[in-house]
């Protein structure tokens, strides 16, 4: 126990230095509102590509409908926080959102877990996708296809900045326990799991609902953020631009997923002006990525503080 | 006498062929019992049944344990794994990614409970657990010389001991009847000597039941207490060593002459 608090407290002040780091160059006027937004933009992205990188790098399953869960989030919190225009209603609808894609994952999963693998799971988990996207498009509590506009502006950066250090906390505390290896043993080998009594199914579903449930925060946060929303902006464009900063930071490397996200959210601000070329520049830095180091950025290193303060506890790992 | 497990007339047919053809068997608490018989002789079939990999395609396989009877014949590989049947396979299938010791703690996941909730928060019950799973893991791997090795990961083991941890990761779900496929597969004389003494000690400490499937006869006939043998789907014969190796069946359709 007492070898722990060290980490803890290595944790805890890595996180409120980040915080304040931020505050202060905000005061001192390095980061200008336009450095602002792309700093709550990688946030968003953090937020759905940890989550992302849970389903398919540690549980193994290869989901490509990730934005529609973030839907989920982004329309519940539009339509709750234009009733109830308060921090409270926020948290509700926060809340709400987690719930309802929480429940979404869990029908979805235990429908296609339990046949369905590898390129078959994906174009399933594709199809989910766009049937929320398209009911989303012809009810008319959404807005339909022009979306949702005025929505309440309830999320800033440090509202971002609490979600972020909570998912990755929540996240990295799934992986690191008996879920945690339960999730790995069943994408190592799912016969081999199977003969150990682990129950294959119940623990994908759950990586699932996780990864769907940390979604739909980030949806939550990017329509009170950009406060306008509509079913473009959760597309199939978007499930693979998460996909993308999953594969490039490595397939099971939390630590790359987040470099990943601050690095394609730079080059991405830095490309704006290039005008036309951005696209092609972007593209051209993926391949050249992918080409040189096919793992990822990472592969499946993790940062860890147990690497950098010795302890004499051997048996901590 | 009740037998602690039970197979009467199973069955399984792959479209055209019958790989196990009405075979019935049984093991007896804290027996030590081999399945030999030539390559294709339904020998992993018959232990993909048992172990509720595949299902049979007709017959009945019984367990009876603390006084209650189980019908496993429908029973899928995990509710089979967690009433005490546990297994290794023959090419290896460890956990190739993680830690030796990662493989061993996943093995004990049905048997020990730890919420959802507990280990997102850390609450101290999650501590709690984790020390428990920890030292029982610890000691597993202590007792088989993989202490050393906690860290590593699987695949980058020598083949003897990835064959040595997968029969660890087995022994970890608390089984009572233990299956191994081909243990001694792709070992050399003295690592197969090693590994008799080590199914010996492990029956007999452990007090477990152990049916395994093996083509090295010193091993076999060192070892078992009683031996079927398999061919073309049917058990030729069964019996004590001594009678298999003397039963003139079983010489022309697998030992050959002039096996000891």
């Amino acid at each position: 126990m007492k070898a722990n608090w060290k980490y803890i407290l290595s944790w805890l002040i890595m996180i409120i230095a980040g915080f304040y780091l931020i505050n202060i160059l905000i005061m001192v006027g390095v980061i200008d509102s336009f450095i602002e937004n792309m700093l709550v933009m990688i946030g968003i992205n953090i937020i759905l590509a940890t989550g992302l990188n849970l389903i398919i790098g540690f549980s193994g399953q290869f989901s490509l409908g990730h934005a529609g869960f973030m839907a989920i989030g982004a329309y519940t919190t539009a339509i709750i926080t234009q009733h109830f225009d308060s921090e409270l209603g926020f948290i509700i609808s926060l809340i709400v959102g987690i719930v309802l894609a929480s429940i979404i994952a869990l029908i979805v999963g235990t429908a296609t877990f339990i046949r369905l693998k590898g390129d078959y799971l994906a174009i399933a988990t594709l199809g989910v996708a766009e049937i929320i996207r398209n009911i989303i498009n012809n009810l008319k509590i959404t807005g339909g296809s022009a979306g949702m506009f005025n929505i309440p502006p309830l999320s800033s950066w440090p509202t971002v900045y609490i979600m972020v250090c909570l998912t990755t906390i929540v996240l990295l505390n799934f992986i690191r326990s008996r879920n945690g290896r339960a999730i790995k043993a069943v994408r190592e080998d799912e016969l081999a799991a199977e003969a150990m009594g682990i129950n294959t199914t119940k623990w994908k579903v759950e990586a699932f609902i996780l990864g769907g449930a940390t979604a739909a925060i980030a949806g939550s946060m990017q329509a009170a953020y950009v406060q306008t929303i509509s079913p473009s902006n959760f597309g199939i464009m978007e499930s693979i631009s998460i996909l993308v900063i999953v594969v490039l930071g490595g397939v099971g490397s939390m630590t790359g997923t987040f470099l990943a996200a601050i690095v394609l959210g730079i080059l991405d601000t830095v490309l704006q002006n290039f005008g036309a070329l951005r696209m092609v520049i972007y593209a051209i830095a993926l391949i050249l990525i992918m080409l040189f180091k096919p793992s990822g950025l990472l592969g499946n290193w993790e940062f860890s503080f147990k690497k950098i303060i010795p302890t004499n506890k051997k048996e901590r790992d | 006498m009740e037998h602690l497990l039970q197979v009467e007339h199973v069955v399984r047919k792959f479209g055209g062929l019958t790989a196990v053809d009405d075979v019935s068997l049984y093991l007896n608490e804290h027996e030590l019992v081999a399945l030999i018989g030539p390559n294709g002789a339904g020998k992993t079939t018959l232990f993909n049944l048992l172990t509720g990999m595949v299902p049979a395609t007709s017959g009945v396989i019984d367990l009876q344990t603390n006084k209650q009877k189980y019908d496993l014949t429908h029973k899928n590989a995990m509710q089979i794994a967690d009433l005490g049947l546990s297994r290794t396979f023959q090419n290896i299938r460890l956990f190739k990614n993680l830690s030796v010791m990662e493989n061993v703690l996943t093995a004990m996941t049905s048997k020990y409970k730890e919420g959802f909730m507990t280990a997102v928060l850390r609450l101290p019950s999650f501590y709690r657990t984790e020390q428990e799973m920890k030292s029982e893991a610890h000691q597993l791997l202590e007792i088989f010389n993989l202490s050393a090795e906690e860290q590593t990961l699987a695949k980058n083991l020598p083949y003897g001991i990835q064959r040595r941890l997968e029969i660890v990761r087995a022994l970890a779900t608390h089984p009572q009847i233990l299956f191994l496929d081909e243990p001694a597969a792709g070992m050399n004389p003295e690592e197969t000597a090693d590994l008799t003494d080590l199914i010996k000690y492990i029956q007999e400490q452990f007090k477990i039941t152990v049916l395994l499937i093996e083509h090295d006869m010193s091993l076999v006939m060192n070892l078992a207490q009683r031996i079927y043998v398999l061919d073309q789907g049917k058990v030729l014969a069964s019996g004590e060593p001594a009678q298999i190796k003397a039963n003139p069946q079983v010489i022309k359709a697998y030992l050959g002459e002039g096996a000891d």
